[in-house]
Order: C-alpha cells, then structure tokens, then sequence
C-alpha cells in the first residue's frame, strides 16, 4: 500500500520506494516536485516529493494500490521531539564518522604500492644528491660502483610498504579526530515517525463532467499498458508514451471532449497541425453511449 | 468601372461553377445542404485540376446528408474517402465517428475489402472561405505515428515524385 499526502489541494509521494514502485510497476510517473538537497540552485533535475495528477491519484485509490492520507499535520514540537532529533541527528554523524574512517584505510590499502614508490623515489632522489655531493669531493670510487649496483636491484623489486610502516600510517590514521559535522550528510524526516497510525482522508475528485471525463480516459489508457503523463506542454490532455518516458517518446496526444461538444472544423485543423508538427498522433477521446472510451486518431495527411 | 466589370466576371464564373455537370449531380442528390454541396465543388475542381487526381468521383451519403468524394491521389495511392467541409463547420466527437461508419466507399472498393475496416478511415478536406484546403485523415481507434526512418524514405519518395513530375510536364 503506497501512502499519498494531501497537501493544499495537491497530492505528494514521499516515499523514494514508493516512488519507484509507482513508475515501475504501475506504470504511474507523476512529477519530481522538490529541490535536490545538494543541488539546490537548479530545476533541471528534482527530487522528492512526487506530485501526482488527479487522474493519477483517481486511478491509485480506485485500484486499491494507495491511500490517502492528511499531509497538513504540523510536525511535532516540544523538547522531547528537539531532543529525539538531536540524539538521533549525533548517532548519524558517528556512524558517518566511522564509515568515513574505515573507508580511508580501505584506501590506504589500495594505494600502499603507490605511497611505497614514492618513498622508494625519494629515498633515491636523496641518495643521488648525496652522491653529487661525494662526487665533488673524491674521483670515481668504489662506493660509486656499489651504489648504482644497489639501483638497478631496487628498480628490478617492486616496492612495498613494510608492515611496520602500514601499521604506523594506519595508527595515525586511527588518531585522527574531529571530522567536520557539515560536512557530513543530514537526514531529512519526510514522514511522520510514530507508532500512532494516521486516519485515511476521502478524495473529492472528480467533481465535474470534464474531469470525469478526464479521469475515464485516464484510467482506459493506462488499462491498456500505457504510460501518460500531463499533456499541457502539447496542448492536450495527456501525453501517451508506449513505455517509460525516459525511454519513449510519445505516440500520442490525447484531448478528451465531450461525445456531443461542437468544435469548429478550424479545431480540427489546429489540433491536427500541432500533432504533426511533434509527430504524434492527436487521439480524440470521448464517452460513447454505452459508456466505453472512443478513440479517434486525428493526423495530417501532408496534402495540401 | 473597372471593379464591376471585375465583379461581373467573377459573377460569369460563378455561373459556370454552378452549371458545371458534377455540381448539378451534387445538387440532384437533394441534400438540404447547399453550403456542403458547394464546398464539394471547390475541393472536387481543386483536386482534378490542380491536384490531378486520379479515379476522382462523388459520392452521396444520405444517412449523414453529406456530399462525400473518393479519388486517389496518384495511381500508386489507396483509394481515399473525402467529407469535404467548410472551415466554420460544426463538429462533434460523435460527428467524427458518424463520419467513419456512414462515409460510404465506391462499390467495387467494398467487394474487394471487409466493408467494416474500409469505412474506418476517412479524409477530411477543410476549406477555407479563399479555397484553401487542407486535408486530415481520421482513423478509429490508434494510430501510432510513423517512425522516424519512414518519414524520412517518404520525404525522399515524394521529391524524387515531384522531380519527376517536373519533368514530365517540361517535355
């Protein structure tokens, strides 16, 4: 059961599972309303909560998938509730603290071969800049000849970090304290945590015929295997997608009228113009008598 | 001056419309639908004379009290179906579909195909009150759009049609 909040006229998923559960498996997109929490000063991508459609949540509670629920209750206040947020808010930052420490020795680990090259480099550099030194004192020596064997042995070898040497990094490692609280990651609460379960509200949509007429539409299509979402960008109704918006474009526009509703052969025109100019289909939709969903597909026969 | 001669030849050429043969058989049909039956004509003339269709014929259709045409636009083309309509004309989702069960298809269209999946699709030629006319086809049920390879291969089609077209008629 997926949990829906009303909210000022609007319904919301803020569920991040439940959300994905929605477009997945039952087909519902609904639209990524919130601000990133890292990416605040954007609206090309958004986060949670999900807004759904009317249809969309018409169509949800009809088929028994959710319920919906008062999404106006003020969260709870009171130093007990400040208390239980800060405690909780101090356990997250120390198992964040851990996670980040044992993370750096995974890594320590990873690049030991590298860190052990750079000593070795080191520890070369040094030697040389001794032997320059030596070299301006004395003529070539034995030493010399020993040294540049003892070279060509080190490149051959790998070098390692002993373990002596990882056990010391690793211990200094251990030392260190006083990770950055803001810089560690923050849970934000959306849903009320408590035992207490909350009371379903009743949904009052639709009230008129047009959105009635919306929501069987709606319902017929999705019946069918389809993906829509809100067609206001085509001017339509709804935009109807063989598949999953990220993957398809959509076929169709559908615009639902009335069975009787008189529109001018001009409309007709307008409608048929703007679909071939996106290339999709305009789909007429409307209640036939008995009650089924006509659909009549409209598109310009590129005559002129 | 000059205007009322201009306007007593555009009178003269009204008359012929009107005393064309077709128009007289769209008349004939009896349809108390003088309007329809004269923007039959201005879609009949447009598509024989300038558009040169092929099979080009009128059909009446009683139940709906329309004037309805069928033609092929090329001899290639599938025969279409026309409900010529003046741009102002009122129109109902339920008219549309009216549309595509009564629309009637020429005789021997119907023995070679299901009379019920030819009805289906018919083509809309609204016209405009200065004659333009601009053609929508509509289909029960979905139609998906074409895929994008195949609009390009019939954009190819069509200019090579139209060169070739262009080159029949300079010779």
């Amino acid at each position: 059961m997926i949990d829906l909040y009303l909210c000022h006229g609007h319904v919301y998923v803020w569920n991040a599972s439940a959300a994905c559960d929605l477009r997945e498996r039952h087909r519902i997109v609904g639209t990524f309303v919130g601000a990133l929490p890292r990416l605040p000063r954007q609206n090309v991508r958004l986060g949670r909560p999900l807004q759904l459609m009317p249809e969309e949540t018409t169509l949800l509670l009809n088929k028994g998938m959710a319920r919906l629920l008062d999404g106006n209750i003020p969260p709870k206040t009171g130093e007990d509730a400040a208390q239980a947020i800060t405690e909780h808010r101090q356990q997250s930052f120390r198992e964040q603290a851990e996670i980040c420490k044992s993370d750096r020795k995974r890594k320590l680990h990873e690049m030991a071969s590298v860190i052990a090259k750079g000593r070795a480099a080191k520890r070369k550099k040094l030697a040389q800049k001794e032997k320059a030194d030596d070299e301006s004192s004395s003529s070539v020596s034995t030493s010399d000849v020993i040294s540049s064997l003892l070279d060509q042995h080190g490149e051959e070898e790998e070098p390692r970090l002993s373990v002596e040497e990882m056990e010391e990094l690793e211990a200094k490692l251990e030392k260190t304290t006083g990770y950055n609280e803001q810089a560690f990651l923050v849970q934000i609460m959306t849903e009320q945590d408590s035992e207490e379960t909350q009371e379903t509200i009743p949904w009052n949509y639709p009230t008129t015929d047009t959105e009635a007429l919306r929501c069987r539409v709606f319902q017929d299509l999705w019946e069918k295997g389809y993906f829509l979402t809100s067609g206001g960008k085509f001017g339509g109704d709804f935009l109807v997608y063989p598949g999953d918006p990220f993957r398809y474009h959509s076929f169709y526009i559908a615009v639902c009228r009335p069975r009787t509703e008189n529109m001018e052969a001009l409309d007709i025109v307008r409608l048929g113009r703007l679909g071939s100019n996106v290339k999709k289909t305009v789909l007429l939709c409307s209640e036939s008598e008995d009650g089924e969903i006509n659909y009549t597909s409209l598109q310009w026969t590129g005559m002129n | 001056m000059a205007s009322s001669e201009q306007n007593e030849t555009r009178a003269g050429d009204l008359t012929s419309l009107l005393e064309h043969p077709k128009y007289k058989e769209m008349l004939a049909y009896g349809f108390n639908n003088q309007e329809q039956v004269h923007v039959a004509m201005l879609v009949y003339l447009y598509l024989s004379e300038a558009k040169q269709w092929e099979e080009l014929d009128v059909q009446p259709c009683p139940a709906l009290q329309l004037v309805t045409l069928s033609g092929r636009p090329t001899q290639a083309d599938d025969l279409q179906v026309l409900v010529p309509l003046g741009k102002q004309t009122e129109l109902s989702p339920q008219r549309l579909r009216d549309f595509l069960t009564h629309v009637p298809l020429p005789q021997d269209e119907l023995e070679l195909e299901e009379p019920d999946l030819m009805t289906k699709r018919v083509t809309l030629a609204i016209c405009d009150t200065d004659s333009t006319v601009t053609f929508y086809r509509i289909r029960d049920g979905f139609v998906p759009p074409d895929p994008p390879e195949i609009v390009a291969e019939k954009k190819a089609k069509k200019r090579q049609w139209k060169k070739r077209k262009g080159q029949r008629t300079q010779h």
